[in-house]
């Protein structure tokens, strides 16, 4: 702009007519620009004319009819903030001065050291600095607008993801719910296979609980009570009895926490415990097909957190797989439970059956596969994500001599659940 | 007294042995219990006379099993099954196979006796003794009309409170006249009673 061959627009804004002449003069004395003077006398007259037609630059005398000091300043770059504005001023005073730079000048002249060189100088300085201030804030003030714009834009697609992990989650808690339908469905399916051993398994206590009471009956009746030997067997024979009632509360029990469905809930178990329930329940099955149950159980393991009813159905479905490989000839069920290396608890089910060619191997986790008659095939597969799920491993490997081990294994966690120390607490002062 | 007739408990289930031998000595019966087929086949003295209650479901040699060994040997011991619900299949063609019968569990000690009773009279019938037969019948006679009611009632397996209330006297009654008939029968106890009464019933005179 400055030196192109068009003139500087200068706004003179002084009231005294020998100062604007003076002015007027400097600038025409100069040779490398063209000057194009205009000249006010008051200050909201300099307003007007800022507000219909912007000078190049400004100067400003400090002393003005409507407007004293440094106000005068401060309104015009109010009202324009990109003209450059130089201040003249009477008095050599450096406080005045340094104010009007804070308040928005570019440079101060005083009057009376003014020279043609000097003014011009000082305005064309005031114009490049203002040039560059207004392309700084003009690149600032893009900056910022980008910057709005990419805020804007993250925000949307933040909403975007959000509402992408919602469906998620939607979708992930739907699974998880088909997945805890189909994992109680199994079960059910297995206690049906299970009913008839189970009926036998019951039965016996209620054979034993009818046959001691018909014989205390019998004594009390027929025997003579005087007798403290009489009194003293119908009593042994009521106990066994109501022992007899226990085991088959124990059987029905068993088999309730298997039929349940309830949320799925990760509380701290023990799992050697598990084993021998689910080997209890079992027990019936692994006797009338000739299966010797041998437990290697590491009695040091500690509890684990996770849903304890599909963990216990993972290990009905393993050990009456085994039992189902071993109906042919009977033979050995060896479970093991252990701590490995790497912070997991892992249980074992070997069976010594025929086991299983490479091929049926490859095959047994899919849906519907069996190479039983009865059955869905669904046990295997449902195990092996009720393990996945719990962040553990399932599989399957051929034994050296005969039969299968199925393992699997399950991250222990160390931490406690929140609610176990403040009740402990809390009972502990209660008793107290 | 080795030698005397018995019951023969074999069943895997120790709570079930132990209990229906508690509820057969509580009757008078001599009792015998083996946990397996195994077991019985190895303990069983051959000459032994008396009845076999026998598991169906068993491991290893099951009741059928056990049943088929026993015949091959030659043994003729009349055999009642014990049965569950899902068992009575096998239960019906351990009859066909020669078995006397089978009995549900759970069972009422009134049925079972019956049972044992029933079967050990048709074993009775094969090889009876005209000797024992004669004096048996000798032995009845000497006992009164009401000692005869209160025998019958005995032999079906009735418990005295049961028999004292249907003949409207008091059990320590019906207790001292079992104790005559014992003696007049010459019996050691109810369950051998129930044998000489069949024995007195057979045919062949």
């Amino acid at each position: 702009m400055v030196g192109s061959g068009e003139s500087v627009r200068v706004l003179i804004v002084e009231d005294n007519p020998a100062d604007a002449l003076l002015i007027r003069t400097f600038l025409a004395k100069n040779q490398r620009e063209l000057f194009a003077c205009r000249s006010v006398d008051k200050l909201q007259t300099a307003l007007d004319c800022i507000a219909s037609d912007v000078p190049d630059v400004l100067l400003l005398d400090l002393s003005l009819p409507d407007s004293t000091g440094i106000t005068g300043c401060e309104r015009i770059h109010c009202a324009c903030p990109t003209i450059p504005i130089v201040v003249l001023t009477g008095l050599d005073d450096e406080n005045v001065a340094l104010e009007a730079l804070q308040r928005g000048a570019q440079d101060y002249l005083v009057k009376d050291q003014i020279s043609s060189g000097v003014l011009v100088r000082s305005l064309r300085y005031a114009i490049e600095r203002q040039r560059v201030e207004t392309a700084l804030q003009q690149a600032h003030d893009l900056l910022e607008e980008r910057v709005a714009e990419r805020t804007e834009e993250l925000s949307r697609t933040n909403e975007v993801l959000k509402q992408a992990i919602r469906d998620r989650e939607r979708a992930e808690e739907f699974a998880r719910a088909r997945h805890e339908e189909l994992a109680h469905l199994s079960r059910l399916n297995t206690l049906g296979e299970m009913a008839s051993s189970l009926a036998h398994e019951l039965n016996q206590p209620l054979t034993a609980i009818v046959a001691y009471t018909h014989s205390c009956l019998r004594r009390m009746s027929d025997d003579d009570w005087e007798e403290e030997a009489v009194r003293d067997e119908i009593e042994l024979e009521m106990q066994k009895a109501a022992d007899q009632a226990k085991r088959g509360a124990a059987i029905i029990q068993r088999l309730r926490r298997l039929v349940t469905k309830r949320d799925s809930e990760r509380v701290p178990f023990c799992m050697n415990e598990s084993i021998r329930e689910v080997t209890e329940l079992v027990a019936a099955e692994m006797r009338t097909n000739g299966v010797e149950l041998v437990l290697e159980l590491d009695e040091s393991l500690p509890t684990v957190a996770a849903d304890r009813v599909q963990i216990e159905q993972v290990i009905v479905n393993l050990v009456r797989n085994a039992i189902a490989a071993m109906s042919e000839d009977g033979g050995e069920l060896r479970i093991r439970s252990a701590r490995d290396t790497q912070e997991n608890i892992e249980v074992q089910v070997i069976d010594s059956g025929p086991g299983a060619d490479a091929k049926t191997l490859s095959r047994v986790f899919e849906p519907f596969f069996s190479t039983k008659d009865e059955g869905l095939g669904l046990g295997l597969s449902i195990s092996r994500s009720i393990v996945e799920s719990h962040h553990g491993k399932f599989s399957v490997a051929p034994n050296l001599g005969r039969g299968l081990t199925f393992r699997f294994t399950l991250p222990i966690r160390t931490e406690t659940p929140e609610v176990s120390s403040p009740l402990a607490g809390f009972s502990r002062g209660n008793a107290s | 007294m080795k030698g005397q007739p018995a019951v023969f408990v074999v069943d895997d289930d120790e709570s079930v042995r132990d209990a229906v031998r508690c509820m057969l000595e509580a009757a008078g019966f001599r009792v015998e219990t083996y946990c397996s087929g195994r077991d019985f086949l190895d303990r069983y003295d051959r000459s032994r006379q008396g009845c076999l209650l026998l598991d169906v479901q068993m491991p290893e040699i099951d009741g059928i099993e056990l049943q088929r060994r026993l015949n091959e040997e030659g043994i003729r011991l009349p055999i009642i099954m014990l049965t569950a619900h899902g068992s009575i299949p096998m239960a019906v063609n351990a009859v066909r196979m020669g078995a006397f019968d089978f009995i549900e569990k759970p069972f009422n000690d009134d049925t079972l006796i019956k049972r044992i009773q029933d079967a050990s009279a048709q074993h009775v019938q094969l090889d009876i003794d005209p000797v024992e037969r004669k004096l048996i019948r000798e032995r009845l006679a000497t006992l009164s009309d009401r000692e005869r009611e209160v025998m019958e009632k005995l032999v079906a397996g009735k418990w005295v409170k049961i028999i004292a209330s249907e003949l409207g006297t008091s059990p320590n009654t019906v207790k001292n006249q079992r104790t005559r008939i014992l003696e007049k029968m010459e019996a050691d106890s109810v369950p051998d009673l129930v044998r000489m009464v069949m024995i007195s019933q057979m045919s062949g005179d």
